[in-house]
């Protein structure tokens, strides 16, 4: 079980780190293009890749899906903002600091909206968490300035 | 290679379906990922990774980073716990 449990951390780790190296690589991108047509490449390349893995192993079209609802198709409108705004600020402010705020607006938000379905439970330590969160972007900012 | 942001952003999706679903569950599948995050972006600033500019670390961003972790913990633990 250990065993299970270290080859699922790397894992973990390991989508931690494609994550910012996703960010540099589309940041980077930007500088020669804008940070829109990184994201729109980002996508065709990600969906093609995507395309061709569920091809191989099945599962592209899951059973229900023309009973979605229209908001569950948001999601990748979403991304594109995500993955352009995160192009934006990686060459202005750096891989730190960018992953470092986009974590705080991710956790703050994901805070907010479980407080707004009614799931409560902890809500004295989530507080704590977003308080320390909230100190953290005033140093950050801080830092910005001087 | 400026193309293969696309390609990271897919698998990371992949990694985490499989981890979210096993013993890491959401609470350390999200957790791990924060520091896998938060270790590469250092590492990246420090050595100018993948043609970006190299970034000094300094002190305010070590305080701002620990303190922005360690609130994401406490909040991601609050209802794991």
């Amino acid at each position: 079980m250990i065993g299970g449990l270290a080859f699922a951390a790397l894992l973990a780790l390991t989508a931690g780190v494609l994550v910012g190296a996703s960010r540099s690589l589309n940041g980077r991108l930007s500088l020669s293009t804008s940070p829109l047509v990184a994201s729109f490449w980002n996508h065709i390349v990600g969906f093609v890749f995507l395309s061709t893995v569920a091809l191989a192993f099945g599962g592209l079209m899951p059973d229900g899906l023309p009973d979605a609802p229209w908001t569950a198709w948001l999601g990748g409108t979403l991304g594109v903002i995500f993955v352009a705004s995160g192009s934006w600020l990686i060459v202005r402010i750096g891989a730190t600091m960018t992953a470092i705020l986009v974590i705080a607006g991710q956790m703050i938000s994901g805070v907010a909206l479980d407080f707004a379905i009614g799931a409560r439970e902890g809500l004295a330590v989530q507080a704590t968490g977003v308080a320390l969160i909230i100190a953290g972007m005033a140093l950050a900012r801080r830092r910005r300035r001087a | 290679m400026g193309l293969s942001g696309g390609l990271s952003g897919a698998v990371t999706v992949m990694l985490t379906s499989t981890t979210v679903n096993g013993v890491l569950a959401l609470s350390g599948t999200l957790a791990l990922g924060l520091v896998g995050q938060a270790g590469y972006s250092l590492l990246a600033d420090r050595f100018g990774w993948f043609g970006l500019p190299r970034r000094a670390i300094i002190g305010a961003d070590w305080s701002a980073l620990g303190l922005i972790m360690a609130g994401s913990f406490l909040i991601i633990f609050a209802r794991a716990a």
